[in-house]
């Protein structure tokens, strides 16, 4: 039995299946989802090759001026965010597949192999721009978000230029003689990551208390702090906006963090004209490892959080529960410059934030520049010490200087530190 | 939306056979409530109101027999466990409060449903419901180390559809008394699987309660249940787990209306002012419901006692010995059992405030 009358379905309503017979069900129609197709760059005007220009904020010509903005619109930190469902956790392991290694170039017919992680290409034989954003195995899974590049690439020498100079633990010739003139502008595929933490402590807390006693030895009134500890248990809640996690394992993760200061609020809707002339890169880090690392730093975030919630410095037999609530992802794309430079036959990495300029990368270290300074820094204490020592021995005053020495030792050891992992730093990858 | 045709009910003269039984109307004078009887009703106490005897009246019902009967699967006197356990925490209770007096003045009653057949046609729409899993964490922090649980939560996903329906639904019961609201919180609905076909004998010696509201009155709620069936069926077609805010905008064709009689006893004692309190008993568990009222008459006369003997004790205690150990100890014992003398009122009024007397509709209050 089915209903006999004709019935018109309300607009954007279309029929899907049922299971019952006699009923008939209709749906929202489902948005149109733009299957991702490989397009293009070339100018309507003249025929020549168009790219994203950063002056230009949209697709242009350099031959004939031809500018088009990009269909997108900015969404900011409103843009959509997904849940863990495990149907999503699951196709993401997935990753993007490795089928469509292989496109013909529609302007010369070359056929170019894209690297497995490449999501735009730029054809060494016509230097066509093409973008192809492979089919996920998710409509969700796909970039739907970026940051376009703000900086603009022929401010980068003279930027990079101005870092390299700076520091004073560098070879005095690594600003004459390190050259960063070409940068490759990239988009790196990003996961961020919204969740509200309840985290339940409970921790023995102590608190001083001044106590006076009498001093059978000294025959005299003293005083004297205790701790008197007790169990006590709070609940704190953290909030956490944004928090962003490479997709990419083929960057310097040490560099990377250095440069992450992204205004999410100048996010836009994907567009393939964004890629024009760029590169971009598919995440192979998949989203259930990317949260994996999101949380390690989340929990030590609610541990810091706990602490602060205890009035006390006095903690001891610490515990607590991390209860993880409104967990939501998305996967986006955000600017980044990559460069190198060749300094005494080593290679040396270079990022730039390509929306606010920020740079960061690994700078050579004179080291001789840094036991100089270790030795200055080390050698008063040492001397003084010595002097106090050597006094004492004699039977003089060495108590004052042995307790300086002792006490600028300290100061000059922990600043000597300080450089010496500043030092490592700089030349970490 | 118009109301589909619906049956009409006939009067039913006195001393009437009706459904191929010799069934009688019978009505209470106090409180109106109709019943059909086997035999002579007099001396039949009316087992809604205990307030007056059944006397022959005629009735308005449809002359047609019952499609359906639950019968009464054990005899009352098989509850009188569940009639003792029902009686015994009341401390200071009436004289005829008594679980054996129950199970004797228990009357077998039959309550009345309409079943409703007929056939939907129109369109619906609904908000539906999809259960979909998310994966959830937990983290536990003792000792330096954190160990890391995975939860999966269950979350609904809420999208409009809408369509149209034809669907056919049977036996669909809904009450054909107005006292049946108040009736199937204590006995719960009506369970059409338990049914068997009607038979005359099935009625033996029990009371079937007229109904008092006939289809054109009952319709609304058979409505309700028509719509309730189909929310169900378009929940199902549309693949969801749950449906809300489900509207239907249908004609109802192909009416059929019969009848369901629902079992249940009806019992009653009298409390401390003589009159009778209701108790219901469930026809397959025995549980027994209604108000258990203490007498407050005996917790008085317990108290007067009391008082009574803290008196002579104080007495004893003041006239003749007042300082001798005897003396004092009769003081003490004396005050104490004057104030504990207060015990029984206070326990019979606080009892008696959390008890809730049984009415319905068709009782006078």
């Amino acid at each position: 039995m089915s209903p006999s009358s004709p019935w018109n379905s309300p607009a954007g309503f279309i029929p899907v299946e049922t299971k019952l017979e006699g009923i008939t069900v209709y749906a929202p129609r489902p948005p149109e989802v733009e299957q991702p197709t490989a397009s293009t760059y070339k100018c309507p005007s003249c025929g020549g090759t168009t790219r994203y220009e950063v002056s230009a904020g949209g697709v242009a010509c350099e031959h004939c001026g031809y500018t088009q903005p990009p269909a997108a619109q900015q969404v900011g930190r409103a843009a959509q965010d997904f849940e863990f469902t495990l149907q999503t956790v699951a196709a993401a392991e997935h990753g993007w597949g490795i089928d469509h290694r292989e496109l013909l170039c529609e302007s010369c017919g070359a056929a170019l192999a894209i690297p497995e992680a490449a999501l735009s290409i730029t054809c060494p034989f016509c230097a066509s721009n093409r973008v192809n954003i492979r089919q996920a195995p998710a409509d969700i899974l796909r970039p739907r978000y970026l940051i376009p590049f703000k900086i603009q690439p022929t401010a980068l020498p003279a930027a990079s230029s101005a870092w390299l100079k700076q520091g004073w633990f560098h070879p005095a010739e690594l600003a004459a003689s390190a050259i960063l003139s070409h940068f490759s502008g990239i988009y790196i595929p990003f996961w961020t990551f919204d969740c509200l933490i309840q985290a339940d402590w409970k921790a023995e807390v102590g608190y001083e208390r001044t106590e006076s006693y009498y001093d059978a030895a000294d025959k005299s009134w003293k005083t004297r702090t205790r701790i008197d500890w007790r169990w006590e248990d709070g609940r704190v809640g953290v909030q956490t906006d944004d928090q962003l996690i490479p997709g990419s394992s083929h960057l310097s993760w040490k560099i990377l963090e250095r440069i992450l200061n992204f205004n999410l609020g100048a996010m836009v809707t994907y567009s393939p004209d964004f890629l024009a002339g760029w590169q971009a890169h598919a995440y192979d880090i998949p989203l259930d490892k990317a949260w994996d690392v999101a949380r390690e730093q989340l929990r030590l975030r609610a541990k810091d959080a706990c602490y602060k919630d205890i009035p006390t410095s006095h903690v001891r037999n610490f515990s607590m529960v991390a209860d993880y609530q409104d967990e939501t992802w998305r996967f986006v794309l955000l600017p980044v410059y990559l460069s190198a430079y060749r300094f005494q036959e080593k290679v040396y990495q270079v990022m730039v934030n390509g929306q606010t300029g920020a740079i960061a990368g690994q700078k050579p270290v004179a080291w001789w520049k840094i036991w100089l300074a270790i030795a200055g820094l080390l050698s008063p204490g040492l001397l003084l010490t010595l002097i106090g020592l050597f006094t004492l021995i004699l039977g003089g005053l060495g108590v004052l200087p042995l307790i300086l020495g002792i006490l600028l030792l300290a100061g000059g050891g922990a600043l000597a530190l300080m450089i010496y992992r500043q030092a490592l730093q700089s030349e970490a990858a | 939306m118009s109301t589909p045709p619906l049956p009409s009910v006939e009067i039913i003269p006195e001393t009437s056979q009706l459904w191929s039984a010799s069934l009688q109307p019978a009505g209470c004078p106090h409180c109106g409530t109709g019943f059909l009887i086997t035999g002579d009703p007099a001396g039949q106490r009316c087992p809604a109101c205990w307030k007056a005897n059944l006397a022959p009246q005629p009735a308005r019902l449809r002359p047609e027999a019952p499609e359906l009967v639950i019968p009464f699967p054990r005899t009352v006197r098989d509850f009188l466990p569940q009639a003792q356990k029902f009686v015994q925490p009341v401390w200071l209770r009436p004289d005829d409060l008594q679980a054996e007096r129950l199970i004797q003045r228990a009357v077998p009653v039959y309550l009345p449903h309409w079943l409703v057949d007929g056939r939907v046609k129109g369109d619906w729409q609904a908000q539906v419901g999809f259960d979909y899993q998310v994966q959830s964490s937990q983290e536990r922090y003792t000792g330096s180390n954190w160990q890391v649980q995975k939860t999966v939560e269950t979350r609904i996903r809420w999208e409009p559809r809408l369509g149209q329906i034809e669907r056919r639904y049977e036996n669909l019961a809904t009450p054909a008394s107005s006292a049946a609201n108040a009736l199937l919180q204590r006995i719960g609905a009506p369970d059409p699987r338990q049914s068997k076909p009607y038979q005359p004998e099935l009625l033996q010696n029990a009371l079937v309660r007229i109904p008092d509201l006939p289809p054109d009155s009952a319709w609304p709620a058979a409505r309700a249940r028509f719509e309730q069936a189909a929310a169900e069926s378009c929940q199902v077609a549309a693949g969801g787990q749950n449906i809300d805010q489900f509207r239907l905008d249908a004609e109802y064709h192909a009416l059929q209306w019969t009848q369901l009689l629902q079992p249940y006893y009806a019992s009653a004692y009298r409390d401390d002012d003589g009159r009778l309190q209701t108790i219901l008993i469930h026809p397959f568990s025995g549980e027994l419901s209604g108000p258990r009222l203490a007498s407050t008459r005996k917790a008085w006369v317990v108290s007067g006692i009391a008082i009574l003997i803290a008196v002579i004790l104080l007495a004893i205690g003041l006239i003749a010995a007042p300082l001798s150990p005897l003396g004092i100890l009769a003081i003490i014992f004396g005050l104490v059992t004057a104030v504990s003398a207060l015990a029984p009122i206070l326990w019979a009024w606080n009892w008696n405030r959390h008890q809730t007397p049984f009415l319905t509709a068709d009782q006078p209050r």
